[in-house]
């Protein structure tokens, strides 16, 4: 009965609700994702264009720019949890160090694993807020089109994977850590180097194969497998409609390094530059539709999936990299707060 | 031999109804040969003590003796290099989830946690020692009233000064009924007032049957608190026992300073006030000096601590 609530996480919780950090977060977090759905809107609603350069035809512009919001949107949510997490759980158990708190708990009965799960779950539940106060604005994008619920429930889980994984991380790097400042500028390195160091090391990748020859492949995806960012580029990003049409999203980048022809699915296939826009549709279940009578829901669902080769999705496999990564993180970080010890920690 | 039946332990402080049969009864804390190593500096050194049950056991020895480091491994925070530890009959180092539930420690610094009230500290110690939520208010009314801090119940814990937050500290040490209480420095940085009420406290739980482990680098602060002493020194013990056993052991308690007329000073050794006297008399009837100062140069403990650790430190 007393064990109901982990003691650690209700503390925490307790902790957290009065200081003044958490508003404070919450009310950045919430104006830098108006900032991004506003400016996203006004730069979509001018500028969609398909691939051949034309503007967008008027029925799918709505589901363009409510897709590229939507992405971009997404995009800046796993970016501010990136930066967020570290924040909430670098001082984990280098700020009980450094507080001198971590004795007493560590004579408790509770075990080490209770403790570190206990603060990545109050890391957790505060990023759990920041979704649901990041729904309305979810829903603006929702409401003019190109996504559907499935797509916004998508974005919770990336955003919530997103936030374990650098919880667990960060988790890892305070234990490792006597002083909470310490522990906050290697979580963000690690966060760092998995974004910004595996993007960098596939950039070159492709520079090097790029100089070899043209019909060189790309480089391995697995360079990529611990980038939580290529991970949501693949699960949550788009391939053109069938009118090569795409949104501008931060993704696309990313995502093409993964599928080398992400018009696949448009009516030319993506090769042929001198197709014009069809004024009709054809359907999946092969219907022809009028271009007159365009009907939103089907252009949203229209935006395709990357061509599936067989092989196990990549964000799949970048969730099962990194989620091994959480729990060796997790097991060090009780590991290491586990007494009786060598040296007292 | 054969009819003595294994000896339970005896939970502390219960007196036996039936005087038993006279078995040493299990000590509550027992370190033999401890010894613990950072690198080539030995904190402790082949220490070996027993606290008896019941007892307020202090440990005395200036900063860096190896206070803080024995407790440590009887708390069950530390593994020793080698040697053996048994508090209340288990291994702090084989299992230690059994010592905490029967031991309180508080350690040598004071970490509190900034945003919560007194009540929710306590709650949360509670609530880590998996007690039942049921009784979490009579239980922290009992413990606030002990240590004096009722009043403080919805207050901060930061905002509190010193003495309450060693206080609560204590509280929170007791917040499972543990058998023995491990107490590092519990007096230093308190004010005389705060460490008049800290010894009434002490006394108090002895009162309920706790047995006592206690520390200081200050031997005056422990003299009239403690039913045994052991003096660490770099890590090694120089002496145990009873406070009278240790002046016994070591014969020679006092230095008398006297001063002369001339301005001469000189140190002489007593034990006794009967030797004292006879110092005194010698003096000034027998030699005829003219004494003008005859004054005692520290005392009891405190000067047998002064010739304990002499000329060990650095
Ligand atoms: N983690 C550690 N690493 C290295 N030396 C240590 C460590 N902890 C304690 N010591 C050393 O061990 C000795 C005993 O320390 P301690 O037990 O804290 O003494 P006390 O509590 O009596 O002041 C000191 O010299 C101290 O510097
Ligand atoms: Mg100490």
């Amino acid at each position: 009965m007393a064990a109901l609530v982990n003691p650690v996480l209700a503390r925490e919780l307790k902790e957290r609700v009065r200081g003044w950090k958490a508003p404070a977060i919450i009310t950045t977090y919430l104006v830098m994702l108006g900032a991004v759905v506003y400016l996203v809107y006004e730069a979509e609603k001018s500028g969609a264009t398909n691939s051949f350069g034309f503007s967008a035809a008027a029925a799918t512009r709505s589901s363009l720019i409510g897709r590229g919001i939507f992405e971009w949107m997404v995009f800046f949510m796993i970016l501010l949890v990136m930066f967020i997490v570290p924040g909430l759980t670098a001082s984990a158990v280098a700020g009980e160090r450094e507080r001198q708190t971590l004795v007493p708990l560590q004579v408790t009965l509770l075990k080490p694993r209770s403790i570190i799960l206990g603060k990545i779950s109050s890391a957790l539940a505060f990023i759990f807020l920041l979704i649901i106060a990041a729904m309305p604005l979810l829903s603006v994008a929702f409401l003019i089109g190109g996504i559907t619920i499935g797509d916004v429930f998508k974005a919770v889980g990336v955003v919530l994977a997103t936030a374990v994984i650098m919880a667990c991380l960060s988790m890892a790097c305070s234990s490792l850590t006597k002083r909470v400042q310490t522990a906050t500028v290697l979580s963000y390195a690690v966060a760092l180097l998995l974004i910004g160091g595996s993007t960098l090391a596939y950039g070159v990748a492709y520079a090097i194969d790029e100089s070899r020859g043209f019909d060189a492949a790309n480089p391995p995806e697995e360079l990529l497998i611990g980038n939580p960012m290529a991970a949501v580029a693949d699960l949550v990003g788009t391939n053109a409609n069938r009118f090569g049409e795409r949104p501008s999203s931060p993704f696309n980048g990313i995502r093409d390094w993964l599928d080398p022809n992400p018009f696949a699915n448009s009516f030319d296939g993506g090769f042929n530059p001198g197709f014009e826009e069809p004024a009709r549709a054809i359907a999946p279940d092969g219907r022809i539709i009028d271009g007159g009578n365009f009907n939103e829901q089907f252009f949203a669902d229209e935006f395709a999936d990357r061509v599936d080769d067989g092989d196990q999705p990549f964000w799949l496999k970048s969730l099962v990299a990194l989620g091994t990564l959480s729990v060796l993180a997790v097991v060090i970080s009780a590991r290491r707060i586990r007494t009786p010890g060598t040296v007292e920690r | 031999m054969s009819t003595v039946e294994p000896h339970p332990p005896t939970p502390a402080g219960q007196v036996p109804l039936v005087a038993e049969t006279p078995v040493l009864p299990p000590a509550a804390a027992e370190v033999a040969g401890l010894t613990k190593r950072y690198g080539d500096l030995f904190a402790v050194r082949d220490l070996t003590l027993r606290v008896e049950t019941g007892s307020v056991f202090g440990l005395i020895g200036p900063n860096g003796a190896g206070k803080s480091t024995t407790f440590s491994v009887l708390a069950s925070l530390l593994k020793p290099t080698s040697g053996q530890a048994r508090v209340l009959g288990m291994d702090p180092t084989t299992d230690p989830r059994g010592v905490r539930s029967r031991v309180g420690y508080m350690p040598d610094v004071l970490g509190v946690y900034d945003d919560l009230r007194v009540e929710e500290y306590l709650e949360f110690f509670a609530s880590s020692y998996y007690l039942p939520r049921k009784s979490w208010p009579g239980l922290i009314d009992g413990l606030l009233e002990l240590v004096d801090l009722s009043g403080k119940r919805h207050a901060m814990v930061n905002g509190l000064s010193r003495g309450m937050k060693q206080r609560l500290s204590l509280a929170r040490a007791l917040v499972h009924d543990p058998d023995l209480l491990i107490l590092d420095e519990p007096a230093s940085g308190l004010d005389p007032r705060a460490r008049v009420e800290l010894r009434e406290l002490i006394g108090e739980l002895r009162s309920m049957g706790k047995t006592i482990i206690i520390s200081s680098h200050i031997l005056a602060e422990l003299e009239h608190v403690c039913t045994d002493i052991a003096i660490l020194e770099a890590g090694q013990l120089l002496a145990s026992g009873s406070p009278e056993t240790i002046v016994e052991q070591l014969g020679s308690g006092r230095t008398i300073e006297v001063r002369f007329a001339d301005g001469a000073v000189e140190r002489f050794s007593v034990d006794t006030d009967d030797e004292q006297r006879q110092l005194l008399r010698r003096l000034v009837v027998d030699d005829a000096r003219d004494v003008v100062e005859f004054h005692q140069v520290g005392g009891g403990l405190e000067d047998l601590f002064m010739k304990l650790t002499e000329g060990i430190v650095q």
